[in-house]
């Protein structure tokens, strides 16, 4: 499951995931999460305030290669920097640097 | 630097990165990322896929034997078909009940907790001798372990091993294993294998084959595990039962036309036996070459200024086709082309390691002189993991064992299919066997999935209590000598 919030403060939207995000749910879950950031670039398209977005894993407990796919998409679809996981469990940030992919993790 | 290039402070600080660097790294981030999925997976999961990846294997045994014959143009395909039985019924019947995941030790008393986990991406080279096989067998023991494989063919091998590949991972998907488990190169590249194998996030290499190959892997940085053919003497002797010892280094030898790499190379007889042994092998269709035979079959096996490396068309050949390659008339049915020799050394190349039905034939006068003459055999080469003997005489083997800087000692059974394990002895079922230190390898050993596990070590408190109640004053007393520490120390333990 995904709840998505956006702040025209700071130009950030964040995706809120829970349970377990494998093939299917990943599939399921991919194009709204690119269509949501698609929406949300078209609110504001000043340069210097680019988008941000962000994955919130508190309540993640199993990724798979899809799901994978999804954060590598989403921080291409931003611009360079400004994706970013958040509240991962060890077990996951574990999984995120095992993938080559812990340039995504907020700073703990 | 060219466009299409690119500095990276990860390959060194002047390296320029080619196009082939950018496809490893390519390469590397789904096996870093199947990595990581595959490390959320419990051993239900890892057996049930493990389990139906063999099946899949094992269905496809004779057609994968067929178009690896057909491709390399070497070997027999019912011998590699029964390669890939070994690869996989066997491989899976010695890996099956492995844990390898989780705590697989627990010892309260020592208060060890041994936990497995996966290594990370894995990188095999495969070689031309047993392709099929060999992708079949790491795929499997990769699988068991939790690692990604990526698969690297030689450019005579790319169809078989895509094919073997494929029909592997199609059932592992099926079974549920993350995307991009198993990875293979669609072209046969030494540049996209050296970037590969220096590639940082690589966990380990699997070298099979040649010398440059192996060096090549020592040299990227990344631990390595090697095998390479090898100088393997064996010694008939005096105690032996020749008949039986001459039909099992005729079948091991003539085994897929001699290309495992654990094969005999050499035969080293006393010379009270020797005639008895010359009868039994020409009754097994075996041919002693004649003098000027041999200068022919050299002079087609080997380059002129090559040294003793066989000529890559000669591999795995039949007897009739090096025969004709050589301008030899052999009987009909000849099985094995067998070269009497009495030195050793570069120049004369039959003494050293032969991948074709070919071997050299020694004789010496005693016990003494054929162990010495089997030391010399099989220091001379890049690796002497494998001896063999065939003896009834328990001291005559004891002592042999004991000469043989060896990882592998076989007695009594045929070198190669031994070596293979399951067959002819109780060793692990592999299609791997590490040449040990005279290989460049760490260890000698049939490699399998708990070689491809880092083991994590969890150590309880366990109070040394002679260290806890002993007066540290002691050590420092220059006076005490280490037996007047000891008394103290040990009293009453």
């Amino acid at each position: 499951m995904v709840t998505s919030n956006y702040d025209s403060t700071s130009h950030t939207l964040t995706f809120l995931f829970s349970g377990s995000m494998d093939t299917i749910q990943s599939a399921a879950h991919a194009g709204a999460v690119s269509a949501a950031l698609d929406k949300a670039a078209a609110k504001t398209a000043a340069p210097d305030n680019p988008l941000r977005a962000v994955f919130d894993l508190k309540d993640v407990n199993y990724v798979s290669s899809a799901f994978f796919r999804i954060c590598l998409g989403t921080a291409k679809q931003v611009r360079q920097g400004n994706f970013r996981i958040t509240n991962a469990q060890p077990a996951i940030t574990q999984l995120f640097k095992i993938a080559g992919m812990d340039e995504f993790l907020a700073a703990l | 630097m060219t466009p299409s290039a690119n500095r990276m402070g990860s390959y060194g600080e002047s390296t320029v990165l080619s196009k082939e660097h950018f496809k490893a790294q390519e390469l590397l981030k789904k096996a870093s990322m199947a990595a990581a999925v595959f490390h959320q997976f419990n051993q239900q999961q890892v057996d049930r896929i493990v389990e139906r990846t063999c099946h899949a294997g094992f269905q496809h045994r004779v057609r994968l034997a067929k178009m690896a014959q057909e491709e390399t143009g070497l070997g027999i395909w019912q011998d590699k078909a029964m390669k890939n039985v070994f690869a996989t019924q066997f491989v899976h019947e010695s890996i099956r009940n492995e844990i390898t995941v989780g705590v697989v030790a627990h010892d309260e008393a020592h208060g060890i907790t041994e936990i497995a986990e996966p290594m990370g991406p894995l990188f095999i080279k495969v070689p031309l001798s047993s392709p099929t096989a060999t992708v079949l067998f790491m795929i499997l023991v990769a699988l068991k372990s939790r690692n990604p494989l990526l698969i690297s063919p030689s450019s005579r091998t790319l169809q078989c091993c895509a094919e073997t590949a494929r029909v592997c991972y199609q059932a592992a998907l099926e079974a549920g294993a993350p995307e991009d488990c198993i990875q293979w190169l669609d072209e046969s590249s030494r540049e996209m294998d050296h970037a590969i194998m220096a590639h940082p996030d690589l966990a380990l290499i699997v070298a099979m084959g040649r010398p440059e190959l192996i060096q090549a892997a020592l040299r990227s940085g990344t631990p390595a595990i090697a095998s390479m053919p090898g100088h393997v003497p064996v010694l008939i002797d005096s105690s032996a039962d020749i008949p039986f010892a001459v039909q099992n280094i005729v079948a091991s030898k003539t085994f897929d036309n001699g290309t495992l790499f654990a094969s005999e190379q050499a035969v080293v007889v006393e010379e009270k036996n020797a005639a008895a042994i010359v009868r039994e092998f020409e009754k097994c269709n075996a041919y002693f070459l004649k003098p000027p035979e041999i200068k022919q079959l050299e002079a087609t096996l080997f380059e002129p200024d090559g040294g003793p490396v066989l000529k890559p068309a000669c591999i795995g050949q039949p007897v009739e086709t090096l025969a004709k390659m050589a301008g030899i008339t052999v009987p009909a049915g000849t099985r094995l082309l067998i070269a009497r020799q009495e030195k050793i050394g570069d120049e004369y190349p039959l003494s050293g390691a032969k991948l074709a039905p070919v071997l050299a034939f020694y004789v010496r006068p005693n016990f003494e002189g054929a162990s010495n003459l089997c030391i010399e055999l099989n220091s001379h080469g890049d690796a002497c993991h494998v001896a063999a003997i065939y003896a009834n005489n328990e001291l005559v083997i004891q002592t042999f064992s004991d000469l043989m800087k060896v990882g592998y000692v076989m007695v009594n059974m045929p070198a190669s299919l031994g070596a293979i394990g399951g067959i002819f002895n109780r060793l692990k079922t592999s299609l791997l066997m590490s040449c040990g230190a005279s290989g460049k390898a760490i260890t000698s050993d049939n490699i399998t999935a708990r070689h491809l596990l880092n083991l994590k070590r969890v150590y309880r408190r366990r109070d040394n209590e002679r260290w806890k109640n002993f007066p540290k004053d002691n050590f420092l007393d220059e006076h005490r000598t280490l037996n007047t520490v000891l008394e103290e120390y040990n009293r009453n333990y």
